[in-house]
């Protein structure tokens, strides 16, 4: 039965590969299926230890006859989370491949897997965490550097490297234990709290190429250039970070509905309190009328909230300096949209340069509505915090105190709105780097309009010495 | 700095000479509706940009003084009478609105001159003109 979710995975596989995925369940046909990703960057890679996944998925027979039945995981079906739902499913495969004894055999290997993990018991009443916590022991990463997925507050490592480490250990380990358990990433990471499970979600990208893509919540996940770039690299972001793109106008607010119905699970698991506050247009009957731009618009604000929820509750900014990327962008596309038509229509009398008066009016749009943005959600964005929005940054290293003034600054990343193009070259982008607060990355967002690689990011580069 | 159980419902308003100013630039570009098209803020109107604009003024008045800040708060009562009566953009009187946005700005930006001659300090103790 094609159901809604499944046209809604249908679809992004269709975003993904330019390929509508067949029907699962049909013997003739054979997939060639990898659910191990690196979700950095999203390419394939092989799984670590056994060689089965999480979760279950219809059977296989390979092309060859003589060859074993093997039981291969789909991420886009829901994994086993009990084990009455192994016993369903034993039954359900029994009674449709009973009389084939490799299926049968495939079909009671896998159910002893559910059985095992489902056995398992700890002194505090939660089987997987214990057994997380002493694996990751075991496997030499310090605990505080996956802190972030097992901890108690949930938080990832503040250190960049052992952050990257933890997180790639973290990655690893949980595709072994997804493996071994036979269970989905989020419901084992489900039973440790709910900030690990937001954090897990995108250490692990939900075990789906498209999901990394779909949801980044670091820059690295959005630009997945970014992971082995060399200092001093300067990687164009790319315009999929802003929207889904494609036709089957449906299929994408689907899409969009179920993704803000994820948002809003999440944040609400990270904060109960929390209230979604909904104000969209109605008809004349009270109905709500949505839009695809408005249901876009949804899920970008859930997506900035649950960023805010993070940098609160766990000091991970990551996720706020994807949406700040994001936001800004919108903002400076709008305001530059809205500039032009007024310089155009003769309703703006420039003082200076028609390119200086454009530059400052966008400068002044973005800058307010960052503003609002981070306001509504009780970020303040002008005192000293690590989220500013065109304060001073100085720089102390010369033995004077010279500063310079970023449009906006999340932690360690530094924002530039500009219609020029700038580079290390430009003193300005240099100030930035020297700056006390030692940005990693600049990022300079310029108009989309402008075309080519409007928006790019600069590393920081190398010291000199 | 708790977070907010019910997001989308704080007003931002400036609190400095400078963010007053982007402010008012914001403005010229978004009249006379000021209705945000994105959707990122669907309560933004000519009601709520005005009373952010007035409170900005207020929240500066010791810095303006008393006959600046009158002046301000007159420009403002006006141009938002302008935008109000042309909310299709029509009949000129937006253009005439964005005009005495354009004064604010100026008469902003003396206050600053003024202050940076003086060597009066912002919050953070620094001549900036704020």
């Amino acid at each position: 039965m094609n159901t809604s979710v499944e046209q809604r995975q249908n679809f992004s596989v269709w975003l993904r590969t330019g390929r509508w995925p067949r029907r699962a369940g049909t013997r003739e046909l054979e997939f060639k299926f990898n659910p191990y990703h690196d979700p950095a960057n999203g390419q394939f890679t092989t799984a670590a230890g056994s060689g089965s996944a999480a979760g279950f998925t219809s059977a296989t027979r390979p092309e060859h006859p003589g060859s074993k039945v093997t039981y291969v995981s789909d991420p886009d079906k829901a994994p086993i989370a009990t084990m009455a739902e192994a016993d369903a499913w034993r039954a359900k495969e029994l009674a449709e491949h009973g009389k084939d004894p490799e299926y049968v055999a495939a079909i009671e290997a896998r159910y002893q897997t559910y059985r095992n993990a489902f056995s398992r018991s700890s002194v505090d009443g939660s089987p997987l965490q214990n057994t997380f916590i002493s694996s990751v022991t075991n496997n030499g990463v310090a605990t505080n550097t996956v802190g972030g997925v097992v901890g108690k507050n949930g938080g990832v490592g503040t250190s960049s490297r052992a952050e990257e480490a933890g997180s790639i250990a973290a990655t690893e380990y949980l595709k072994r234990i997804s493996s071994q358990l036979g269970l989905g990433p989020r419901q084992i990471i489900k039973q440790m709290g709910p900030l690990a499970a937001v954090e897990a979600e995108y250490i692990i990208g939900r075990g789906s190429n498209s999901r990394a893509f779909e949801d980044p919540m670091t820059l690295e996940q959005a630009v997945p250039e970014l992971r082995n770039a060399l200092r001093d690299a300067v990687i164009a972001v790319g315009d999929n970070l802003l929207d889904l793109t494609g036709p089957a106008t449906a299929f994408k607010m689907q899409f969009l509905q179920d993704h803000a119905n994820q948002l809003t699970d999440q944040i609400k698991a990270l904060d109960p309190n929390w209230i979604y506050d909904e104000l969209g247009p109605i008809d004349a009957l009270g109905t709500p009328i949505i839009t695809a731009q408005d249901l876009q618009a949804k899920v970008d604000d859930l997506r900035f909230q649950r960023a805010e929820k993070l940098a609160r509750l766990n000091g991970n900014y990551r996720p706020l300096q994807v949406e700040t990327l994001r936001f800004v962008q919108q903002r400076t596309d709008y305001a530059y949209d809205d500039a032009m038509r007024l310089l155009q229509a003769g309703r703006l009398t420039p003082r200076l340069s028609d390119q200086e008066a454009i530059g400052n009016y966008v400068d002044q749009q973005v800058r307010v509505s960052l503003r609002e943005r981070y306001a509504q959600l009780n970020i303040d964005s002008a005192g000293k915090g690590p989220v500013r929005v065109n304060r001073r940054e100085y720089d102390t290293s010369g033995g004077g105190r010279s500063y310079r003034r970023p449009d906006a600054r999340v932690n360690e990343v530094a924002y530039d709105v500009t219609l020029a193009r700038k580079t290390l070259a430009t003193p300005q982008v240099r100030g930035f780097f020297n700056a006390d607060f030692k940005p990693t990355r600049v990022i300079i967002i310029r108009p989309s309009q402008l075309g080519g690689e409007h928006t790019y990011i600069i590393n920081r580069p190398e010291a000199k010495q | 700095m708790s977070s907010n159980p019910n997001p989308n419902t704080i007003l931002y308003i400036p609190t400095s000479l400078s963010e007053i100013n982007d402010l008012l630039g914001s403005m010229i570009l978004q009249a006379p509706t000021f209705i945000d098209r994105l959707g990122h803020f669907p309560r933004q109107n000519i009601e709520t940009r005005f009373h952010q604009l007035s409170n900005g003024f207020g929240a500066v008045r010791k810095k303006l003084g008393e006959e600046r800040y009158a002046a301000l708060l007159d420009r403002a009562a006006r141009a938002k009478a302008l935008f109000a009566a042309d909310q299709d953009d029509m009949n000129g009187k937006t253009d005439v609105g964005r005009a005495l946005l354009i004064e604010m700005q100026d008469l902003l930006r003396q206050v600053r001159r003024n202050r940076v001659t003086s060597k009066l300090p912002d919050e953070e103790g620094e001549i900036t003109g704020d």
